[in-house]
């Protein structure tokens, strides 16, 4: 029996022999909206095990349909949802098609054999906590009978706590995923799935309180690219084994593509930006979406604070947005590392910075004429109080501007070496 | 305490109108980790500068605007900025936030509030330049409509400048008027007619400075965790596609979709009128506010005469849809465009239509008292010529302009469906198929409002089930402080559908350096800041009786819908609030928790 759930166990986190496992959470069709990436998930799985994912979480109807891409000893793991609950529907916007219902339920849906003769190598279930005492006890005891079906036919039990209702506030929320946390322990989990808490401290603390191996979840899908990496990297550096990711990957363009990331970040020990480009780039330049910007003005402010240490403003950014009159959108106006300052300057005071390629000011040189500024066509060189051109870096590689834009308004791009010509 | 490290300018600019003086005062620093700012410097400034009983048309009604700490960082929806005033709607405290840009102008030109009192001889335009502040004649723009005034004041101050503007119903003292600022509003209770009493037609605003935030490298690392936040969240992603419109259908389907008056709760055209449809057929292009990653804002293709918008939002949408019984997009556009132009207030002036609809249907007014028109419910044209008198306050214009409430003054038959708290016509979701909110509504400092912790998470959170009253006062109570907390850090609360208290609390400690060991010390933050809302209430006569709702809401039954047959069982939510807050069966708060919170100089023998 011991030997049958560590089978199973291992095939979902040991692939890699690394302890660690990559799962996607594909289970959303019985709970909220007919989305395509509901209807549509042969590809998404698909795409999912191509990227090298470890373990996929569906509906026991889809396990049954989508069975044969299980197959082999590389396959992934298979980890049945075995509960049903309506909170998606619960008047949220999930479902904004779907009839809302007023009172939250949990259902049992599969019984552990049964998940077992569907292939699982594990099944979860939720723990609701917060939403009222009648719920809560409920899934305490959902939760110890599939604890005790797993027990008897060997498969792992991963229980997913959440902290949900009313009386969730900010104030509790991560006291009350730790105390779900230990509580799916005490009732007998082998592993958890559960929400990031939002910072590596709490996140830390919950894993040590759990004991047993967590699985992070993601949550609603971003458009900005880097949170689920970065949610994810800082998970397992407070100590998570994996993560079982939904939406940010099964509404991905390319599900292949983030789970490959998650998968360099989790088994590789890649950085986010390492895996987010598949590549170290020596030099980058910043590449605009006029159509994309809304005009927030966040890339001035965030350019003014990665220059002056605390400070927030947006006068004398090295970037601007300028509203054009009517509806027809904003300007986006930057240093495209044209170079024509670097022509213009009468005494060889600015220079393509070795390391980042920007554009550098070296201030003994400077005479402060102002001829960079005239020279510049996009008018983004602006001047100190004493006449000392300011001039975009950059931020040394990392552009603050594109960073912070909500929109990918401004993106970074590789740029090639502005130093090749020299060297050859 | 070095506040101005600390994300504050540390200055107060005060401008008498009366004698055309300017004066700059430090922020009462011991009063800040108390209050934080926004609302709660605003409420505190309010209840200890001006004295009971002043008229809210008077001289020496204070008109302050606010931002707060966060206000002019990165942090999500940092560009918001609020006023408090004594509304003239209303008689009662009244706060108002908007996004835009000006907040974050006042900030970087080296202010945490304006407090404007007096009144100027002649009309008039406030000119901050940074430091240099001045007040000129504003005598051409006088009379000109908001876009007009807006496009005026373009020509004489050029880019870079963020502008304040009342149309003509705030200069003639209207309760409807609002202050513009660019497409966004601060709306109700009629702000504008406070500035418009003062002469004051514009407040035109430049900064060049920086806000300094006190732990500059726990302020980035609460930034990125506050972004993910607020980008990892399917509420915020709906909101950038439907704009706040993406609630109208469930809103509907939860059967709390106010309709014709508030007679109904579900209205059959409420597909044509969601956000979708919109988005389908009206919107090209998103609008975000200062630092605001959400960006719900939303242009409208130019009609064929040439009319667009940036909106229309859910609550205009609702008054001038659902609760009129109208279902034509175009319409809602144009009414929008109305009232947008004169400056007045869309949830309100809705209200009083669909009041005066009601009236006509049943023979409470004929067309010889509405200068010829016969509204009925779903009469676009009709509608559109009500709201055209409204703005102008010609005609029935004038008396209708006045307020559901004067209305029901006028003609007492009325009253059972007036729908107001205090004076002020009620947002969109109805108070019988939300408990909570109902509860939200009767107690809302500023009269009839969804945006002073109504628990609208009963209809679209899920917490609770909306047509039960159990636990709704413990749930009314810890959204009010939860919402008090945003105002007064002042973000956005659309920001809110992806940060917790507990992001914000760490961006506030980390931009304040302020002693709150736990989130809920900040908590306590927003009851401190909605009980001195109270007291300013308290002290100008308004008490338990006054936190009421319309007999349509207390003895009606809906008649249809999934909350068919429901009314709100206000008194024991009101009395269970009441404990929980401290406050005794009147509804005044009690000495002790007075002391409790902090406020034992507001104590005084009732």
């Amino acid at each position: 029996m011991w030997s049958g759930k560590q089978v199973r166990f291992d095939r979902l986190f040991n692939r890699h022999g690394d302890g660690r496992a990559v799962c996607v959470a594909a289970d959303h069709g019985y709970m909220s909206d007919v989305t395509p990436n509901v209807v549509r998930l042969r590809p998404i799985v698909e795409a999912a095990i191509r990227g090298g994912v470890d373990g996929i979480l569906l509906s026991p109807g889809q396990a049954m349909r989508l069975a044969d891409l299980f197959r082999g000893r590389d396959g992934p793991a298979l980890i049945i949802r075995a509960d049903w609950m309506n909170m998606p529907r619960l008047g949220t916007s999930n479902v904004a098609n779907a009839v809302p219902q007023r009172l939250l339920f949990q259902q049992k849906v599969v019984t552990a054999e049964q998940a077992l003769a569907l292939g699982a190598s594990a099944i979860t279930i939720y723990l609701f906590l917060g939403y009222s005492d009648g719920v809560e006890a409920t899934g305490v005891e959902v939760c110890s009978r599939f604890v005790a079906e797993c027990r008897k036919v060997g498969l792992p039990c991963i229980i997913e706590p959440i902290a949900y209702g009313r009386k969730v506030t900010g104030a509790n929320i991560v006291e009350l995923l730790t105390l779900g946390a230990r509580m799916a322990v005490e009732l007998g989990a082998d592993a958890l799935k559960i929400p990031y808490t939002g910072d590596v401290d709490t996140f830390r603390r919950l894993c040590e309180v759990a004991g047993v191996p967590v699985l992070v979840l993601g949550g609603a899908r971003s458009d900005n690219e880097r949170d689920a990496l970065e949610l994810f990297a800082e998970a397992l550096e407070a100590g998570a084994r994996g993560c079982l990711m939904g939406r940010n990957v099964t509404k991905s363009p390319d599900p292949e593509r983030i789970v490959a990331q998650l998968c360099a970040v989790a088994h590789r020990g890649w950085s986010v930006d390492q895996a987010l480009r598949g590549e170290v780039w020596p030099f980058v330049r910043l590449k605009a979406h006029r159509a994309r910007c809304t005009g927030c003005l966040l890339c001035q402010t965030a350019c003014v604070s990665a220059h002056e240490q605390g400070a927030y403003g947006l006068s004398s950014a090295r970037l601007r947005i300028e509203a054009s009159a009517g509806h027809d959108g904003h300007r986006i106006l930057f240093c495209t590392l044209c170079g024509k300052c670097l022509a213009a300057c009468p005494t060889g005071a600015l220079r393509w910075n070795p390391s980042s390629g920007a554009v550098e000011l070296l201030p003994e040189k400077c005479d402060r004429c102002g001829a960079c500024v005239q020279a510049c066509p996009t008018g983004v060189i602006a001047r100190e109080e004493e006449g000392w051109p300011i001039v975009c870096d950059l931020c040394g590689g990392e552009p603050a501007c594109a960073g912070i834009c909500p929109t990918g308004a401004l993106e970074i791009a590789r740029r090639p070496s502005p130093f090749a010509a020299t060297l050859a | 305490m070095e506040l101005n490290r600390r994300g504050y300018a540390d200055c107060i600019l005060r401008v008498d109108l009366t004698h055309g003086t300017v004066e700059k005062t430090p922020l009462p620093a011991d009063a800040m980790p108390l209050v934080l700012g926004g609302k709660g410097l605003g409420a505190w400034l309010l209840y200890q500068e001006q004295p009971a009983g002043v008229p809210p048309l008077a001289p020496e009604n204070r008109l302050i605007l606010h931002v707060g700490p966060l206000t002019g960082t990165s942090a999500p929806t940092a560009g918001r900025f609020g006023c408090t005033t004594r509304s003239p709607a209303t008689g009662t405290y009244c706060d108002n936030y908007s996004g835009g840009y000006w907040g974050a102008a006042l900030k970087y030109a080296g202010y945490d509030a304006l407090v404007v009192h007096g009144q100027a001889a002649e009309p008039t335009v406030l000119v901050i330049d940074d430091q240099q502040v001045a007040l000129e004649p504003a005598g051409d723009l006088w009379g000109l409509t908001v876009p007009k005034a807006q496009e005026r004041l373009r020509e004489r101050f050029g880019s870079g400048w963020e502008a304040l503007v009342i149309g003509p119903p705030g200069e003639a003292g209207r309760p409807l008027a609002a202050i513009f600022n660019g497409s966004r509003t601060l709306a109700r209770g009629g702000v504008g007619a406070v500035m418009g009493s003062k002469r004051l037609k514009a407040i035109v605003t430049r900064g060049t400075g920086r806000v300094h935030v006190y732990d500059p490298e726990r302020f980035r690392r609460a930034l990125q965790l506050a972004f993910r936040a607020v980008r990892m969240s399917s509420e915020t992603t709906l909101l950038r596609q439907e704009g706040s419109l993406n609630i109208l259908e469930i809103v509907n389907v939860m059967g709390a979709l106010p309709t014709r008056n508030f007679r109904e709760g579900e209205f059959e055209g409420a597909a044509a009128l969601s956000g979708a449809s919109f988005r389908r057929h009206n919107w090209m292009r998103d609008y975000a506010c200062f630092a605001c990653p959400i960006a719900c804002g939303k242009y409208t293709r130019p009609l064929e005469d040439g009319t667009s918008i940036e909106g229309p939002e859910y609550e205009t949408t609702y008054a001038f849809g659902s609760n009129c019984g109208i279902a034509d997009r175009e319409a809602i556009i144009r009414l929008n465009a109305l009232c947008d132009t004169y400056g007045i207030d869309t949830i309100s002036t809705g209200v009083i239509v669909a009041l005066a609809m009601e009236m006509f249907e049943r023979g409470l007014v004929t067309a010889a008292d509405l200068d010829g028109l016969e509204p009925r419910f779903g009469d676009a044209r009709a509608a559109l010529a009500l709201v055209e008198k409204i703005a102008r306050g010609e005609g029935c214009g004038e008396w209708l302009g006045e307020g559901v409430a004067a209305i029901a003054r006028r003609y007492p038959e009325a009253a059972p469906f007036a729908m107001h708290v205090k004076g002020l016509e009620m947002p969109g979701y109805h108070p019988n198929a939300a408990k909570g909110t109902a509860l939200g509504y009767a107690i809302s400092e500023r009269g009839a409002c969804h945006l002073r912790g109504a628990t609208l998470s009963e209809l679209f959170g899920g917490a609770a089930d909306p047509l039960a009253t159990e636990g709704k006062a413990q749930l009314f109570r810890d959204t009010q402080a939860k919402k008090a907390v945003w105002d007064s850090a002042c973000l956005c609360y659309f920001s809110a559908y992806g940060m917790t208290l507990k992001e914000l609390w760490q961006l506030v400690v980390a931009c304040t350096g302020f002693d709150y060991p736990t989130v809920r010390d900040l908590e306590r933050v927003g009851e401190r800041v909605s009980t001195l809302a109270r007291l300013f209430n308290v002290r100008e006569g308004f008490d338990r009786r006054h936190d009421t709702l319309p007999p349509r809401n207390l003895t009606e039954p809906l008649p249809n819908g999934p909350a068919a047959g429901q009314v709100v069982e206000l008194a024991p939510m009101l009395e269970e609030y009441y404990r929980l807050m401290g406050w005794d069966m009147r509804g005044i708060p009690t000495a002790e928790r007075l002391r409790a919170l902090g406020l034992e100089w507001a104590v005084v023998e009732r």
